[in-house]
């Protein structure tokens, strides 16, 4: 089946956002968002990983048996997180050590099986990349928005540069664990309120 | 023979992953390799300003902080990896050592810089994994105060640290002790003779 592509991008970006509308793959989440850079990046290489992953996955979806289908989705998206993290190491390095054990564990993000599943083995390549961007920006703008939140109310500054006055408290919480289901639920909140208000209209 | 035939396939798509991550491999193994000599390099030069080293002798076993008895901390999570020879005009001056210890978030790795005299020249640290914006302040200027003082170290929360003393990184005090528990290990293997090669 055919399906508007600007259609699949909105779905992953806004309509069935991963994070706030499927709360799907939380550890990342809540884990390296203790600032906009880290956020930001751990969303690229998400995104990067799950349209390569659902692009080929897609590619290879006849040629596969149902019996063997995880294993093989696994084997495909573990490849991808390899390569991503050794482009890292090689050529950016300061982002490779500040998401660090977060690479690797891409490979179990549910959401990248998640989509594999529901989406590249049932669609043709193309919708399957299509989805694959959209959701993994999705993914992007909700992790860098939880990671500004943090990083302005924890440290006073956005992407390293402060733009609070130093006279402005700082609530070192907010970088740390909690921190990250506060600004979650808060940011969970705007998000499904401007969603009724949608629907209402 | 249901089984075969998925079998098969599998082996098909594993044999393709392999390549494929062969390739990657081969083509980035040179760059990741110089990026941590980099690395490693500026650290060396940042620790002892000014000195030319001698190739890194990479000890096979661990120099483990856990024989020293340090009066402020147990040292037995610092290990110390390699070491070189730092030469000034021609003259050893004094060692860069790698020494690794653990932090809030894991580890935390150093390059230590110590003269003849057993003086701290510089910390620098190169891998961590501590809370961004408490933690990883370990490497901003915080890690200047390291570079003159003489080892034992203990951590103070005052915010005027003495002689022998390092001010606490505000609500990071486990990164702060971490740093200062390499340094005192690599001031004890200093002190005990253990690194070979320029000592007078």
């Amino acid at each position: 089946m055919k399906q508007n592509p600007a259609k699949i991008i909105m779905n992953g970006l806004l309509t069935e956002n991963p994070t706030f509308v499927q709360v799907i793959g939380m550890c990342p989440t809540l884990a390296v968002t203790t600032g906009a850079m880290n956020g930001l990046g751990m969303g690229l290489s998400v995104t990067a990983v799950l349209t390569c992953s659902n692009l080929f996955i897609s590619l290879i979806r006849k040629f596969v048996p149902d019996e063997i289908r995880i294993p093989s989705f696994i084997v495909v998206i573990a490849t991808f997180v390899t390569i991503v993290q050794l482009v890292l190491k090689a050529y950016i390095p300061a982002l490779d050590s500040a998401l660090g054990l977060y690479i690797p564990l891409i490979v179990v993000n549910c959401l990248i099986l998640a989509r594999a599943e529901a989406f590249a083995s049932k669609n043709d390549p193309v919708s399957s990349a299509l989805d694959g961007i959209g959701m993994g920006l999705g993914f992007t703008v909700a992790l860098t928005a939880i990671g500004i939140v943090r990083e302005i109310l924890g440290t006073g500054a956005v992407f390293g540069v402060t733009i609070l006055p130093e006279a402005f408290p700082k609530t070192i919480a907010m970088i740390l664990p909690p921190g990250a289901f506060f600004t979650l639920a808060a940011l969970m909140v705007i998000v499904n309120k401007i969603k009724a208000s949608k629907a209402e209209a | 023979m249901k089984i075969l035939k998925p079998g098969i396939i599998l082996l098909i798509i594993c044999a393709v992953a392999a390549a494929l991550l062969g390739a990657v491999n081969a083509v980035t193994e040179a760059p990741i390799a110089e990026q941590n000599a980099k690395t490693t390099a500026e650290a060396m030069t940042v620790v002892l300003a000014g000195a030319e080293f001698d190739e890194a002798v990479e000890l096979e076993e661990p120099i483990n902080g856990g024989q020293f008895s340090d009066p402020n901390f147990d040292l037995s999570d610092a290990n110390i990896t390699s070491y070189a020879v730092g030469n000034i005009d021609g003259q050893a001056a004094g060692y860069a050592v790698s020494v690794t210890t653990n932090g809030y978030g894991g580890d935390v790795v150093m390059m230590v810089g110590i003269d003849l005299d057993g003086v701290i020249t510089g910390v620098s640290v190169t891998s961590m994994s501590e809370t961004a914006g408490l933690g990883a302040n370990c490497q901003t200027e915080w890690i200047d105060q390291y570079a003159g003082k003489l080892a034992p170290l203990n951590v103070t929360k005052t915010g005027n640290a003495g002689e022998s003393e390092i001010d606490a990184i505000t609500s990071a005090t486990i990164t702060s002790k971490a740093v200062t528990r390499g340094v005192n290990c690599v001031y004890y293997a200093f002190t005990e003779g253990l690194f070979e090669g320029g000592a007078a």
